[in-house]
């Protein structure tokens, strides 16, 4: 066996985090070379055996580093936190199209989507687009829906913008999206 | 989604687990979320309509409804066993330890969200074991191997029936024709049948 889980599980403390994640970065450069990517996973405990999910998720993060969907959920409470990942959990492994009710189309807005859970009755909607690969979406702000109406008002036509740098051809650098930060 | 990207998403939900709140609070979206999707994905891929689904249950088609509304999260337990067997799953009821439920969440895959019924289960088929190859000398386990939680010890188990515990031994003479393969088989004809 490649990785034992169990000397995996003796090097998995806090203070030896930064350097696993080290060893992960290249172990995955190594293997893919040699073409054993999956059976290190496969021997792997610690990653739950072989990837089969399908989505990579984005936050959108403008010029200055602003980043609207992290700032959100860090400052929301457990239980909106909680409905938020547990949908992007599910939506993991949902192959595409998606569809209502997972997700909501936003009339007069052809690339952008809406992400749909009611907690703390309040409708929240984190607006999203696909991109800016094949099978990747971005979360681009955060907004909640009273009477039928987004807050902040601004929030389907600032989505649109970021959308269209997210998927811009010409950003191939991907400048204005960060991994999907739940942290 | 990448193996660096599933490490890293692990990573941020053991974070996020280590307040309480957020933790009862995951389980809680997970059992309403999962269920619910579960619910309409399964009955979607049997091209059932809300209505079959009702009369395959004795239940009323708006009944059905509510179950596949990710915000109801109101299941009895009477009700999912209900539809586990109209669907002709299994139901899994169990507490487990945080770390397992992360196993499943941080990587959920398509045949999760919507697992075959009995008759299309080739988890069950002991004529399919002949696909199951190994390398090493028999120690480890290939691509083949279904995903997440058997290893190679483990694997001939899980296929018996009601956790009896038969001894197989798996060759390891790496120099016979398809040792492995062969004594797994032998195994299995000889001691499970």
């Amino acid at each position: 066996m490649l990785f034992p889980s169990t000397r995996v599980a003796r090097i998995w403390t806090r203070r030896s985090r930064l350097s696993l994640f080290i060893l992960f970065i290249m172990l995955e450069r190594l293997c893919t070379v040699n073409g054993r990517l999956e059976v290190v996973y496969q021997n792997c405990d610690m990653v739950g055996g072989a990837n089969e999910s399908l989505w990579t998720f984005y936050d959108f993060v403008d010029a200055n580093g602003v980043n609207d969907t992290r700032e959100w959920r860090s400052g929301a409470s457990d239980k909106v936190q909680a409905a938020f990942d547990a949908k992007v959990d599910i939506l993991n492994a949902i192959p595409p199209p998606w569809t209502r009710p997972l997700v909501g189309t936003l009339e007069g807005y052809d690339d952008v989507y809406e992400l749909r859970f009611k907690e703390d009755r309040i409708q929240w909607r984190v607006l999203f687009c696909y991109g800016p690969g094949q099978l990747e979406a971005t979360f681009l702000v955060p907004a909640r829906e009273v009477n039928n109406r987004f807050e902040p008002l601004s929030a389907p036509g600032t989505a649109a913008e970021r959308a269209e740098l997210v998927r811009d051809k010409d950003n191939k650098e991907n400048r204005y999206v960060a991994a999907h930060d739940r942290s | 989604m990448s193996p660096l990207t599933t490490v890293r998403n692990r990573m941020q939900i053991i974070r996020a687990l280590a307040r309480k709140g957020y933790r009862d609070a995951y389980v809680d979206q997970h059992i309403k979320r999962g269920i619910a999707t579960q619910i309409r994905t399964m009955r979607e891929a049997r091209a059932w309509t809300q209505a079959e689904l009702a009369r395959r249950t004795e239940s009323k088609q708006p009944h059905i409804a509510r179950l596949e509304d990710e915000d109801y999260g109101q299941y009895s337990l009477q009700t999912l066993k209900r539809l586990a067997a109209a669907f002709d799953v299994a139901l899994v009821v169990r507490f487990v330890p945080f770390s397992q439920l992360v196993n499943y969440t941080a990587n959920i895959a398509p045949a999760d969200i919507s697992p075959v019924s009995f008759d299309e289960d080739a988890g069950l088929r002991i004529s399919d074991l002949s696909a199951i190859s190994t390398t090493n000398a028999g120690r480890t386990l290939a691509a083949s191997t279904p995903r997440r939680g058997l290893s190679t010890s483990q694997l001939p188990l899980a296929l018996l029936p009601d956790h009896a515990v038969i001894p197989i031994r798996l060759d390891t003479d790496s120099t016979h024709a398809s040792p492995a393969v062969e004594s797994y088989e032998l195994a299995v004809a000889g001691e499970y049948r």
